[in-house]
């Protein structure tokens, strides 16, 4: 047994022979640190001055005791020095404590000692929590003392520096046990510091490789913007817990997953270490096996990266062409061969080694040949396989940027305010026809497959005419299948196709789809507005342009409408139809009581009003909201429109090029501002300030914002002209607005006069 | 005593020990003599407990000795290139050595620091290779083990130094048993400090003996026969492992006590007769012969 004073001896002798990772971590924190700490409160003294004379005494008292509070705990908290300082610290103290194990003449002193390893093992590992522990606490204390002497520290700033003591010390502790556990494995401290870079970096490269793949080979692969597959990494536990302050469920999984990870990372190091034979010093790899396991492991995803470079350098993928795949395999086969040779040479410390084990170059090639195919070829059925109908339990179906307002955002979560519509959708959609989501992708997997296909053939073959009505729109589905097991796809849908918009239609008008899809459908958003205590909500109702203020109340009562609406809404409908307003809602949030200082935050989302929305519409009509127009007549001084005639500059630039009508070409009005000297300028102006044709032109425009790129191939505007409205300058407009608007017209819905007066004539000049 | 049986050890498939058996008995000084890359440091490393054997087992007073905190209490170890904490003096090493080794004789250690011209405050890196051999030494002397290893502890010590060792040595085993082994690959720097030797050759032990034994069992007669009877008699009785005549004279190496060889070689006639003391490479010489090695390629140079 161990007697308390003997390990204390020993504690001391470690640290004697430790001292200057103490004298490191001692400048770091108890030096480093303050000081730091002490510049930044002497900076808002500085400018204390500043600050009284710009808010007043009581204010500015108010704004630098705040602005103290928030720096101390910028400093001391989570900050980027403690971050540093840590990561740097854990790699040293495992490195070093454990080095001896580098040298013979050391593990024969120490192990011919009749220590115990495990005690001689307990002696470094905790000197070196110490050494990081006792001199980060110190320091903290000192950094409190300066806080508090500048009134720069209350109780909720105490307990966010002890919390990110905590994370600190997991975070040192996952760090130092990978640091140690490179150590127990490797010979020497070259290798060490490889071995710990492969620790931080593998898993990264794995998945990156796995990701470039599936991306290059697999049409319709898919992944989620926040992935929810953990990161085995503490980097990033870490980054996930700094940047989710408000997520407490969020923070304490990752704390949870940190704990783990620290301990079977330094269970595995214990383990390593146990069994390390001494005369593993100064090889590189000091237990046999690994050798070959470590070397294939590094050279697979190393050489398919590199094959993955040189695939994206000649466009090697099925939607460019297969056609150099030579290029491709000669990088994958070089690339082993030189991993191999180079891991190699680093195992013997010798570059005659280069070739030595030449069967692991063989297995690696099989290795790497075989994964590259089970990409290449799909053998593994990943990209075309589709779920039974039956076998699925709900489906998530997102159709990218569907139905979006004005380029805002549909859905807004309070827990989670960077949720993207597609963690909405995956968090709130439960389709149970999964029978005609399942038919809808067959078919248009089918159909886009052909319509590449036939795409591939006219580009090798310029004489076969490729004729398609398709217009194929991006859809990524989450089929939650009943096994537990969740498959996600990306397809493409030809909306132009009646089939797709029959099955769309039964999707896109389901109960499920519009709970899952339309935030203002459900409770959801209205139960949000009611409890929330939170965020500052204002509402807006408008064209992006008139906008007008809805009361909670109103916003409520219009939120009950629209979901009475709701009962006509489906693809088609919206698909012909073009938005005549936007609920605009914002959700503001002070964050004066958190790390960013005294700001807020503010999110946004909307909701298109359509003209079939006859609740809708007669609730505004009744707070006296809704426009008939896009414009109010009145408030309009003049309307200026530039038509860019593209069809014409086009006819043009072919006639320049083909060179038969030069004369024609030379009497030609050109270089006019905004365009190069061998351009032909062929947009033309029109201003309109005569009532009646302010009139027409005002049934016929929208505001730009509510003809933006459409998923579904509805309506869009006409690209050719640019519609500026230019406000009186008695009219309210004008102050709360501006001067000027942009409008655009919808494709087909140009006035013919503005036709007539803005066209370029070809034929007359 | 320290049994060591049927050990065998790689590096790499390289075979540093193999199938070596061999007892160190208690109170004797064991020399581990062999050329480089016998094996020695490998026997000594797997002795220490430093090395775990691929095969074979090694006790220490009836205990196996890797990982075992018992019977490594009875063991310090020397290793060729002996390790010294950086800028450490002596004194610091005593420090850490007293938490190691409870028994440790401090007082013993600052007065072999004073017999050996050795500065207790003075860095160790600032030592020469000599000066951090004899400390080493001190250090395992004090440490109050029972078995001492040393791995070529005594190259390069000098004569002087040697025999202060030796009489260290002496008084220690006396005074409470200890059992200095010591490795060289120079039998003629062990020749005055064991009294127990074995041999180590391409990682196997060619033969481990009694020295006291060897060199009473082994006679070297130089004698001139009256007549050519005489000499074919002497050959007839007596184990003769070496006959060299010159002219006259024969130069003989005969197994057996002295007072046996003596009192053969009285039934016969000769002009004249001396039995001459046996160098412990002389008998080293002669046990390997006839073996059939050539010692003095081996361990002699």
């Amino acid at each position: 047994m161990t007697s308390k004073s003997s390990f204390l001896v020993s504690m001391k002798e470690n640290s004697k022979r430790r001292l200057w990772v103490w004298v490191i971590s001692a400048l770091g924190f108890m030096l480093l640190l303050p000081l730091y700490v002490a510049l930044r409160i002497s900076q808002i003294h500085r400018q204390a001055e500043w600050t009284i004379s710009r808010y007043g005494a009581e204010m500015a008292e108010k704004i630098i005791h705040e602005d103290m509070l928030i720096t101390i705990k910028d400093i001391l908290g989570f900050s980027d020095i403690l971050f540093i300082l840590t990561v740097i610290l854990a790699v040293i103290s495992a490195v070093q404590g454990f080095s001896w194990l580098y040298s013979r003449k050391k593990i024969d002193f120490y192990m011919g000692m009749p220590v115990k390893r495990s005690k001689r093992f307990l002696i470094i590992w905790l000197n070196g929590i110490l050494l990081y522990l006792i001199p980060h606490l110190s320091g903290l204390v000192i950094g409190m003392l300066i806080a508090v002497g500048n009134q720069g520290l209350n109780a909720g700033t105490v307990k966010v520096i002890f919390q990110a003591l905590f994370i600190h010390l997991l975070l040192y502790l996952c760090v130092y046990h990978m640091a140690m556990l490179a150590v127990m494995m490797t010979g020497n401290i070259v290798i060490t510091g490889m071995g710990f870079l492969v620790f931080c970096l593998y898993e990264w490269l794995v998945r990156d490789t796995d990701h470039v793949y599936k991306s290059r080979f697999f049409r319709y692969f898919t992944w989620r913007s926040s992935p929810k597959n953990l990161r085995f990494s503490p980097f990033t536990m870490y980054a996930e817990i700094v940047s989710s302050p408000s997520s407490m469920t969020g923070q304490v999984k990752m704390i949870v997953l940190m704990m783990v990870f620290a301990v079977l990372v330094g269970g595995l190091g214990y383990l390593a270490y146990l069994k390390r034979p001494a005369e593993g010093a100064g090889k590189a790899m000091v237990f046999e096996f690994t050798k070959p396991v470590i070397k294939i492991l590094l050279v697979v995803p190393m050489a398919l990266i590199v094959g993955e470079l040189i695939a994206s350098d000649v466009n090697y993928s099925p939607d460019w062409g297969l056609q150099r795949g030579g290029y491709v395999f000669f990088a994958l086969a070089l690339a082993t061969i030189l991993g191999c040779a180079v891991i190699q040479v680093l195992y013997e410390f010798d570059i005659k080694g280069a070739l030595h084990q030449k069967r692991h170059i063989l297995i690696s090639g099989a290795i790497v040949a075989m994964i590259f195919c089970c990409y290449r070829y799909d053998l593994l059925h990943f990209d075309s396989y589709i779920p039974d109908a039956d076998d699925v339990e709900s489906i998530a179906f997102y159709p990218y940027q569907y139905d979006n307002a004005d380029y805002r955002s549909l859905w807004f979560e309070p827990e989670h305010e960077d949720l993207s519509g597609r963690d909405y959708v995956d968090r709130y959609m439960y389709l149970t026809n999964a029978e005609d989501v399942c038919k809808l992708v067959e078919y248009s997997m089918e159909k886009y497959y052909k319509d590449m296909e036939e795409n591939e053939n006219r580009r090798y073959n310029s004489d076969l005419a490729f004729v398609s009505n398709a217009y194929w729109s991006e859809a990524r589905i989450t089929y939650r299948l009943k096994s537990g097991r969740e498959v996600m796809r990306r397809i493409w849908i030809d909306v132009n196709d009646e089939a797709s918009t029959g099955y769309l239609d039964r999707i896109i008008g389901s109960d499920e789809f519009k709970e899952g899809y339309l935030m203002g459908a459900s409770d959801r958003l209205s139960r949000i507005i009611e409890e929330n205590d939170r965020y500052e909500i204002s509402a807006y109702y408008g064209n992006t342009v008139y906008e007008q203020k809805l009361t909670k109340p109103e916003l409520l009562e219009l939120l009950e409408c629209y979901q009475e609406d709701m009962e006509f809404y489906n693809f088609t409908k919206i698909k012909d139809s073009t938005p005549t307003g936007v609920i605009r809602i914002e959700f503001k949030r002070n964050l004066s009581d958190e790390v960013y200082g005294r700001a807020t935050a503010t999110q946004e989302m909307g909701i298109n009003i359509y003209p079939f929305y006859d609740n809708s519409i007669a609730c505004l009509k009744k707070f006296g909201f809704y426009m008939e127009r896009q414009v109010v007549v009145e408030d309009i001084d003049r309307i200026y429109i530039k038509n860019y005639n593209s069809e014409a500059n086009l006819k043009l630039q072919e006639l320049q090029r083909t060179g038969g009508a030069e004369d024609f070409l030379n009497d030609l009005e050109v270089t006019a501002e905004g365009f190069g000297a061998n351009e032909i300028d062929t947009r033309r102006y029109a201003d309109y300030t005569q009532k009646a044709d302010i009139e027409q032109i005002a049934d016929c425009i929208y505001a730009e914002g509510m003809l933006s790129n459409r998923w579904d191939n509805g309506a869009m505007y006409d690209p050719d002209y640019e519609v500026v409205v230019y406000f009186k300058a008695e009219s309210s407009m004008n102050r709360t607005h501006g001067t000027t608007a942009s409008y655009k017209f919808k494709e087909d819905e140009v006035p013919d006069f503005v036709m007539k007066d803005t066209a370029f004539q070809i034929a007359d000049k | 005593m320290i049994e060591i049986r049927n050990v065998t050890k790689c590096y790499d498939r390289i075979k540093a020990a193999d199938n070596i058996s061999v007892t160190i008995k208690e109170n004797t000084v064991f020399g581990l003599i062999g050329t480089n890359g016998a094996g020695k440091s490998t026997v000594l490393r797997m002795a220490a407990g430093v090395l775990r054997p691929d095969e074979g087992e090694i006790t220490v007073d009836g205990l196996p000795v890797f990982d075992n905190m018992e019977a490594k209490k009875n063991i310090y170890f020397i290793a060729d290139e002996p390790y010294f904490f950086a800028n450490s003096n002596a004194a610091d090493m005593q420090k850490y050595l007293c938490s190691i080794y409870p028994e440790f004789a401090v007082d013993d250690f600052y007065n072999y620091l004073v017999n050996f011209g050795l500065d207790k405050k003075r860095k160790i890196n600032t030592y020469s290779k000599g000066m951090r051999k004899q400390l080493a030494l001190i250090c395992g002397v004090c440490s109050g083990a029972k078995y001492l290893l040393c791995d070529e502890t005594f190259d390069g010590l000098d004569p002087v130094m040697r025999q202060g060792v030796k009489s260290i040595f002496a008084s220690e085993m006396e005074r409470r048993g200890l059992t200095p082994v010591v490795a060289s690959h120079n039998l003629r720097e062990l020749e005055d400090i064991c009294d127990f030797v074995g041999l180590l050759h391409k990682g196997g032990i060619l033969l481990s003996k009694d020295l006291e034994d060897m060199k009473c069992n082994i006679q070297k007669i130089q004698c001139v026969f009256k007549t050519t009877g005489d000499e074919e008699r002497i050959v007839s009785t007596m184990d003769i492992m070496k006959n060299e005549k010159r002219g006259s004279l024969n130069i003989m190496t005969i197994r057996g006590n002295r007072a046996e060889v003596i009192a053969a070689f009285a039934t016969v006639n000769t002009v004249f007769f001396e039995a001459l003391p046996l160098s412990l490479e002389e008998i080293f010489i002669s046990e390997t012969e006839v073996v059939g090695y050539d010692i003095k390629k081996l361990i002699l140079g």
